[in-house]
Formats: structure tokens, C-alpha cells, sequence
């Protein structure tokens, strides 16, 4: 172990600080580490894990026309990182937050990000944590490190899924996408046998299995204009019954928009200050609750008979506290 | 525990390098805390990375480090790689991700300029269009003041709309913690005005401004709090279908009984506020059985659509 290590360190090192470009050959001479009895095949093999090692580290190792290879500095070294305070306090509580919240997927490389940015040991305590998913937090955070590293390599993955109704299948899946959203990851793919995208809640997913098969090749392209923030859905956005709802927010919380829209639908201003919201609902009983339970602050324009709906519901609810 | 690859050991090594400064000396606990490691393992790698270096691998081609009595004492320049090696695409991938679910989108120029110096060829923009570990971008310019605030022990001074409420009030925090709950960031407080620890949700933030004044970080804690049902009060509510209720949306609940489809649940609450407009919400299917007090609270709210909707 420690001879791969320090043999890795070393080329590295080799890399860095020769002055010009250099062949297997001369690396291997020069480099400690590589066995002197190795035939050629052999040393040629572990020659390029050790380059696939190191540029997943970073390091930007490049081989010209002759085959010698070198280090591009410009690549493989940071510029000067300039950040204010608090710029690097609040990268300083993300990371802790994320890096101790197993539902996050990245936190072993967000530890080696932190480390390569972070220009001074000497930081004060930082006070910050996270819990992005509420259910199974482990699971999640794992499954989605497993589909994203099948996402990025165009692989598909099968898996056992359950769905609201209780009903379980196999589904084989091209995965698209994924998002977090209030406890929850999902992913969005596109389903090989129904032929269609959908989205999961990965807490429903078990026994996720990646194609190994010839790893190195895709097994699909997804869609050049693919965007998982148009899967991203509010609460009223679930349902059978299609409609488009336009809602009203007044002028003085206009400054919590993005948060209320979460980027869904049209926002335009209207004459007041406030803004007029056109978005697509499925659930007129969803909307209702949501209007209420985000406002105040917030009305419906249309449909009008949604608006009496409201009232209606509010002298049940005076009826029963009477 | 996986045991670490040799691959992984040497990254972890990189990591380090150029926190090895010419003439200093550095605490082995920092840098076991800042890669995620033990003080041992760090001083195993220091006696690694001093036995490495470059050809001829004379004493003075290699690393000049070694650790005593818990220190990493650096006493020549590196061979190389005295500055710190750019992210790899694992590496951007996590930082853009982390920042983004701290309300710093691929477009805010704190993301954009931390991957330009640190990262090659990573579109922040690319990953937000695949991976989106948050919904909205909009607490970032907050979540760096109050994280600033965390840091220096001084005080913010907010412009907050709480949950339910018609009006905004201005109040002077001192912030202790910022935590992040199914999404969504909060700081927990101990707040000047109220004269009590208070949990302020970041996107009903307006503003954050900090100030001169330095406060003391109150020695029981109070941090770590903001979610604890504990001696919070408590109110029955009555739901008219036990498969409306979630009690993921009721912190703390717990059912206590269960009449047909009906269901009576205690709902631990922190605000009359919150808890009236939550069942008002339910729009006549959900109902407070007790206290008192918070019965009238939903009747006096929905009385008036006015109160609801603004």
C-alpha cells in the first residue's frame, strides 16, 4: 500500500517539476516506485492507472504528438482564490453543514473541494449542520452517489420500486436527472419499457443495480435540453385534473417570489407592485391549502369558482371552531 | 469502515501540500479535521510524503517534513506543488452542489468565481441542469452575512416576515447556528428583541445586515434546539381522514387515538400563529379539539379572509 502511494505522490511530484515533457520510459527510470523487473506490458498498465489516479485528483497530465507526457500548470494549478469573509464563512458552514449529512451524495469529494480552496488552517469553530433528506438519510445519500456516478456515465440502472399504491416492480430506468425537494431525492428518467420520463422518490428504490457491462461506453444519450428543475413540482402540481391557476402576490412580500414560485410558471408585475402568477395546478384542493398555508399575501384570481372555493372552506372552518 | 485505496491516500497527500509552508509549523489535529482523517493517519502520511520527492532522491529532493509532539514542521520549500492543485471534476461536482443548496446557484458570482480559480472545465450551469440539491437559489446574499456572524460572534440585524404573518419586523440576532432541515436553511438565534432563542427560517429573510457588536456565545447551548418538540406546548386536533395526516408535516406529532377514519393527534406547537393557519389551511376537515386558545385563534382567522389571504 504505502509503495503505490508513495509511488503515486512521486510521479506526481516528477510531473510537477519537470521541465519538459517526458516518455514512459524516461518516467519510468526516473520515478521511484516502478518495479525494475516489470516486463513492459505490466509497467505500461499500471502507468496509466497511476495517470487515471492522478487526474482524478486534479492534475491535468497531458501527452504530446511523441507520446511524453507533462503537467499543463495552467490546468492543474488554482489561480489565486480571492473571497470575502464572508464568502469563505458561509463556503466554511455549507461544507460542515453537508459534509456531516449522509443524505448529502459528494461529501468525500466536498472534503477534498474544501481542502484545495480553504487557503488558511487557522478558522474559527463553525456552527452549522444539515439533514436534507428526513427518511432514510443514509440510503438516499448512497443511492444517490450510485445513480449520479451512473448518470454521468450514461448507464442504466434497474431497481425495485414501490410505488404511492403499494404496487411493486422492476423497472429499468436511463437516468436524466435527480433533485432534493422537502425530505426527499428523486430521479427523473426515462423508463426503457414504458417508454416514457418519470420520477422516483429514491426512498421507494431498492436493490439499484448499474449495467457493468462495457463500462466505458454509453449506454444512452439524454435528451440535449433536458432540465430537471421542469420535474421540480409544488404540492398542487400532483393530481388528475389539469388546469391553469393564476394567483396574485402583493407588493410587499414580491421580495420572497422565487422562494413562493420556487421557479415555477409566469411571473409578470401588475400596475400595483405585486405580481400576477399563471402556473399550471392539477389539485384544486392542494392549491387551496397551499394559498393559505403561504400567505398571507396570496390570492387566487382564477378559476373564480376556486376563489369561492376558499370561502366556502373558511366557513366550514369558522362553523367548526364556533 | 472502507479502507482507504492507495489512489485515495495520495489524493488525500496532494490535499495537503500546499499547506506546507516553508518554515512553519502546523497543527496535526487542524489537518486531520480539515481532510476527514485522524491525527494518526495525517502523521502517517507526513512520514510518507517525507520519504518522496524527485530524482536523484538526495535528502534534499524530498519533502522536508516531520511531525513532533503534534505538529507538522515544514523546514525547506516543497520539490513541488507548492500551490493548491485545481478541483478535480469530483471535486467541482461537490462544491457546486454544496453551494447551490446554501442558495448559491451556478450563476451567483461566489459560484462562479470559485470554480473559474479552482476548477477546469466545469459548468456549474451543466450539473444545476441534472442535479439540484435545493429548489430556490434566493438565501445566499443572508446565508453569508449570518454564517459571517456565526464565525466573529457579532450580531445581525434582520428584517423577518414570520410564518403567517402581515407585517415584517426589523430585530437584532445573535446568530449561533445555521442548519439546513428536508431543504430548507434556518438560523438559530438568540434573539435581542424577543429576549429568547428564536429559529428564523432564511428565505422569510428580507435583509441581514452585520453589525459592530460582539456578542458571547451563551454557555448552555441554545443552539441545536430549533426543532426540539420539547417543552413546547401542545394542542389536540382532530383530522376527519386519518390519510390526510402526515407527520411529516406535524413535527413531533403523536396519535392518540382513532375513531373510524377519524384520527385525534397532539401536535406539539411553537406559535398560536402557525399552528391557527396550519388547520385553517385544512379549510374544514381538520379541527382543534384543544386548547381553547388556539380554537379561537382558528376561528378568528378564518373569520376574516382578509387575516388569510393579505
Amino acid at each position: 500500500m504505502s509503495d503505490a502511494t508513495e509511488r503515486l505522490v512521486n510521479l506526481a511530484m516528477y510531473l510537477a517539476a519537470a521541465p519538459q515533457a517526458a516518455s514512459a520510459a524516461r518516467i519510468r527510470a526516473e520515478v521511484a516506485g516502478y518495479p525494475s523487473d516489470q516486463d513492459e506490458a505490466a509497467f505500461l498498465r499500471m502507468f496509466e492507472r497511476d495517470k487515471d489516479d492522478l487526474r482524478a485528483a486534479g492534475l491535468a497530465i497531458e501527452a504530446d504528438a511523441d507520446g511524453r507526457y507533462r503537467l499543463d500548470p495552467s490546468a492543474t494549478f488554482a489561480s489565486e482564490i480571492s473571497l470575502s469573509a464572508d464568502e469563505f464563512a458561509a463556503l466554511r458552514a455549507a461544507a460542515a453543514a453537508l459534509l456531516e449529512d449522509p443524505a448529502f451524495p459528494f461529501s468525500g469529494d466536498l472534503r477534498f473541494a474544501l481542502a484545495k480552496v480553504e487557503n488558511t488552517l487557522d478558522v474559527p469553530e463553525v456552527h452549522a449542520s444539515a439533514a436534507i433528506a428526513d427518511e432514510c438519510p443514509d440510503l438516499q445519500g448512497d443511492t444517490v452517489a450510485r445513480l449520479a456516478a451512473a448518470l454521468g456515465a450514461s448507464k442504466r440502472v434497474t431497481f425495485t420500486y414501490t410505488n404511492s399504491r403499494s404496487q411493486t416492480v422492476r423497472h429499468k430506468v436511463e437516468p436524466y436527472g435527480m433533485f432534493a425537494r422537502e425530505g426527499r431525492w428523486y430521479m427523473v428518467g426515462r423508463d426503457v419499457a414504458l417508454g416514457s420520463v418519470r420520477t422516483y422518490a429514491l426512498s421507494r428504490l431498492s436493490d439499484l443495480v448499474v449495467n457493468s457491462a462495457r463500462p466505458k461506453s454509453r449506454d444512452y444519450e439524454r435528451p440535449a435540453d433536458f432540465d430537471v428543475s421542469a420535474y421540480i413540482r409544488l404540492p398542487f402540481q400532483f393530481g388528475d385534473e389539469p388546469f391553469e391557476a393564476v394567483l396574485r402576490i402583493d407588493a410587499d412580500i414580491t421580495w420572497r417570489a422565487q422562494a413562493i414560485t420556487a421557479g415555477q410558471g409566469c411571473v409578470t408585475e401588475d400596475p400595483s407592485g405585486g405580481l400576477t402568477w399563471t402556473v399550471a395546478a392539477r389539485d384544486r384542493n392542494a392549491l387551496l391549502r397551499w394559498v393559505v398555508e403561504n400567505g398571507p399575501g396570496i390570492s387566487i384570481i382564477e378559476p373564480p369558482d376556486l376563489a369561492r372555493g376558499l370561502a366556502e372552506g373558511f366557513a366550514r372552518v369558522v362553523k367548526r371552531h364556533a | 469502515m472502507r479502507s482507504l485505496t492507495a489512489a485515495d491516500r495520495a489524493r488525500r497527500m496532494l490535499a495537503l501540500l500546499h499547506h506546507l509552508q516553508p518554515g512553519t509549523t502546523v497543527p496535526l489535529e487542524r489537518l486531520a479535521e480539515l481532510l476527514g482523517a485522524s491525527p494518526s493517519e495525517i502523521a502517517d502520511d507526513i512520514t510518507t510524503l517525507s520519504l518522496c520527492g524527485v530524482a536523484p532522491y538526495y535528502p534534499d529532493d524530498l519533502i522536508a517534513v516531520f511531525v513532533e509532539d503534534g505538529l507538522v514542521n515544514v523546514w525547506a520549500p516543497l520539490p513541488a506543488f507548492d500551490r493548491a492543485v485545481r478541483l478535480s471534476a469530483g471535486e467541482a461536482r461537490a462544491l457546486a452542489a454544496a453551494l447551490h443548496a446554501a442558495g448559491f446557484g451556478p450563476s451567483h458570482p461566489l459560484t462562479e468565481r470559485l470554480l473559474q480559480a479552482a476548477s477546469a472545465d466545469f459548468s456549474a450551469e451543466e450539473l444545476a441542469q441534472v442535479i439540484r440539491s435545493a429548489v430556490t437559489e434566493s438565501v445566499g446574499e443572508v446565508y453569508k452575512t449570518l454564517a459571517l456572524g456565526i464565525e466573529r460572534g457579532r450580531t445581525v440585524r434582520i428584517v423577518h416576515r414570520r410564518a403567517g404573518a402581515d407585517r415584517e419586523t426589523e430585530r437584532e440576532i445573535e446568530p449561533l447556528e445555521l442548519m439546513n432541515d428536508k431543504g430548507a436553511w434556518y438560523v438559530s438565534a438568540f434573539c435581542r428583541l424577543a429576549g429568547a432563542p428564536r429559529t428564523f427560517r432564511l428565505d422569510r429573510i428580507r435583509s441581514a445586515v452585520l453589525t459592530d457588536t460582539v456578542f458571547s456565545r451563551h454557555p448552555d447551548g441554545l443552539a441545536g434546539r430549533a426543532f426540539s418538540p420539547e417543552g413546547l406546548p401542545v394542542a389536540l386536533l382532530r383530522f376527519d381522514d386519518a390519510d390526510a395526516f402526515s407527520e411529516r408535516e406535524w413535527p413531533g406529532a403523536r396519535v392518540v387515538a382513532q375513531h373510524g377514519k377519524s384520527l385525534e393527534v397532539e401536535v406539539p406547537y411553537a406559535g398560536t400563529a402557525w399552528i391557527a393557519r396550519m388547520v385553517t389551511a385544512r379549510l374544514g376537515t381538520a379541527e382543534v379539539v384543544e386548547p381553547r386558545d388556539v380554537r379561537a385563534a382558528v376561528a378568528r382567522l378564518a373569520a376574516d379572509p382578509s387575516n388569510v389571504l393579505g
